[in-house]
């Protein structure tokens, strides 16, 4: 059975590397890097990547040509709305999603709590333009070992999280300024909710909010806190996510 | 004041208390656990943010910053410091206890236990008030020059479209005006009118072409192509240009083994390659031209498909190598004269090339020849 995985927003397909190999043995494991990030290139036009529509055309054109169906969709945060859109537009291609602290809208309206105000999120594209200045020398290729910890040795010497400065812009905004809150009633796969305990990006309101407005889901409220269990936490991300998948099964 | 007095002031100087160095060094220092709650917090950034030292401990560290900054420093750097255990030079922007935002640089690197078990995280924070500044004004003064830039290619393509209208007029009427019958002498100036503005609206159409592809309206249009055809094509006029120089021949080569038919941008390729004929024959008096197509790879489903246009020519001087792609350079300035042109054909060769993702090479010595290559990956019809 195929087991897609896909990053948020902020890092690439390298950070599944401590939860994904856990699920090798008895999946088809399948990770990919968004158009700009990691090992992807940079589409010519990054404009037509402000809108999360057109990631969830990237996962279907991938879905198609590995010849996907049935498969389990495992998103970390704005990749678990990407699963809502590629599952609503292609239902087949999906039995279940996973979705890591899932948000379908981050900025707060009159009777909804996103966490976010509009000027918060211009706020964080001032942030990527002034860290995305010295991108190259700061952040994308970071080469080195950790001789903290010689443990994890010579494996850590590549890049994490390289992303096109342009791609980022538009991710962003496609990430923090859309609304998918109505998408979500129309999800006909089985959902897993997965809610981190202290989280500054997904606060566990919006999470209970998905898993209410969700036709079918579970809720699992992790000990982890923070927007990334499968690094922080893999073994309860995965014994969690193993749990799901078994009683799916 | 004796000698070995102020060698003990100086020594007493350079005897510091590394515990008074923690607490006023010139960068704010916190230790934090790896979730982010602040565990210990020296004297100055306690001064630089206005905060009592006891308030900031068993806050979460993320929550010091403004808003946009807690977004990135959960998408971005969380996840970096999770896989590489730190992270450098990050601009962030601290809120202080009166409000005020303090622009700061930020590293963060891990302290492990010596069995691996438990860390601290330990950040480092840089006033980065001044630099912040320069930043933004290196960044406004960037978006103007792209403006500025921008502003100017929107004018040149105006002049050139509405200079080459009447300037494509001024072709045809002078056309017309030699079959009405006119005195050799007349034809001849009437030839030269006609050549110098046919010069003239080439150079337009180059000037609007390049601009079109650094707009990036110019992508990719691959279909079926008869590939051997076309290049061909491209041979035939090569020849036909090569004839009025009777020491010059022109040689053509075609491997077999490329699939007959390729998905490929006919316009680019065929564009490309009528560039580089055309500059060679140009350059060119006595010796050859060739042009040679060859498979350098053949998978199932790709073909990797090197082109390379040769010739015996006046070659190009080593130190002008790497600019002969930039636009208006041409290898010397008196070329430009002697041989006519207008220095943007291998612009546009190269920016061609880029929607291919391909690089083009040169090989050239100063009298000799100069040699053009390229590769293009093309599937299978």
């Amino acid at each position: 059975m195929p087991l897609v995985f896909a990053h948020g927003f902020g890092c690439d397909q390298t950070m599944w590397r401590f939860v994904a190999p856990a699920f090798e043995p008895d999946y088809r494991v399948i990770s990919f890097d968004y158009a700009g990030h990691g090992g992807a290139a940079t589409p010519s036009d990054p404009r037509k990547y402000g809108r999360l529509d057109a990631y969830a055309s990237d996962v279907l054109e991938i879905c198609r040509e590995l010849e996907i169906e049935h498969g389990v969709f495992v998103g970390h945060s704005v990749s678990s709305i990407i699963g809502v859109l590629a599952a609503n537009r292609e239902p087949d291609r999906f039995d279940d999603l996973v979705m890591i602290g899932p948000s379908p809208r981050y900025i707060n309206e009159s009777g909804y709590i996103g966490g976010f105000e509009r000027q918060d999120i211009e706020g964080l594209l001032d942030a990527l333009a002034s860290n995305y200045v010295a991108w190259s020398r700061t952040m994308a290729p970071v080469i080195m070992g950790r001789p903290d910890r010689p443990s994890l040795g010579e494996e850590l010497t590549e890049s994490f999280c390289r992303t096109d400065p342009a791609i980022a812009t538009e991710f962003a905004k496609a990430c923090f300024l859309s609304d998918n809150r109505l998408d979500l009633a129309s999800v006909r796969q089985h959902c897993l909710v997965l809610q981190c305990s202290e989280d500054a990006i997904a606060p566990i309101t919006v999470g209970r909010y998905v898993h209410q407005h969700l036709p079918d889901s579970e809720f699992v409220l992790l000990h982890a806190t923070g927007h990334c269990p499968h690094l922080s936490a893999p073994d309860e991300t995965i014994a969690a996510m193993r749990a799901f998948l078994q009683r799916r099964r | 004041m004796t000698v070995p007095e102020r060698d003990s002031r100086i020594a007493a100087l350079l005897d510091e208390d590394p515990l008074d160095l923690y607490e006023h060094a010139p960068c704010g220092y916190l230790s934090t656990t790896q979730s982010g709650v602040i565990l210990k917090v020296n004297a100055t950034f306690v001064e630089w943010t206005g905060y009592e030292a006891a308030g900031l401990l068993q806050q979460h560290f993320p929550q010091l910053l403004t808003a946009g900054g807690r977004l990135f420093f959960e998408t971005h750097l969380r996840p970096l410091l999770a896989m590489q255990g730190s992270v450098k030079e990050i601009a962030l922007d601290i809120v202080c206890a009166d409000a005020r935002v303090l622009p700061a640089l930020v590293n963060v690197s891990d302290r492990w236990t010596p069995d691996q078990t438990e860390a601290i995280r330990r950040i480092v924070v840089f006033d980065a008030t001044e630099r912040r500044r320069y930043e933004r004004e290196i960044l406004a003064a960037r978006d103007e020059a792209q403006r500025a830039a921008d502003a100017r290619t929107e004018l040149i393509n105006m002049i050139s479209h509405d200079v080459r209208a009447p300037l494509g007029a001024v072709v045809t009427a002078a056309e017309l005006l030699r079959r009405t019958g006119v005195s050799p002498d007349q034809d001849r100036f009437l030839q030269v009118i006609q050549s110098s503005t046919s010069q003239a609206v080439a150079l337009l159409n180059s000037i609007l072409q390049s601009n079109r592809m650094d707009a990036g309206r110019t992508a990719l249009v691959e279909q079926p192509l008869d590939l051997r055809a076309m290049v061909e094509g491209v041979v035939s006029s090569t020849r036909l240009a090569a004839t009025r120089k009777p020491g010059l021949s022109v040689i053509f080569a075609y491997d077999d083994r490329i699939p007959s038919s390729l998905n490929a941008d006919r316009r680019i390729i065929e564009q490309v390659l009528t560039n580089l004929a055309t500059n060679a024959v140009k350059f060119t008096e006595r010796g050859y031209v060739s042009v040679l197509v060859s498979a350098s790879e053949i998978a199932a489903d790709r073909v990797l498909v090197e082109f390379v246009v040769s010739d015996t020519g006046i070659g190009i001087p080593a130190e002008r190598l790497t600019h002969i792609f930039d636009e208006f350079a041409q290898a010397s300035d008196d070329i430009g004269q002697r041989y006519g042109g207008t220095g943007f054909g291998l612009a546009i060769v190269r920016k061609l090339l880029k929607l291919y993702d391909a690089n083009i090479t040169v090989t050239s010595v100063e009298g000799q020849g100069s040699t053009f290559s390229f590769q293009l990956s093309l599937a299978r019809a």
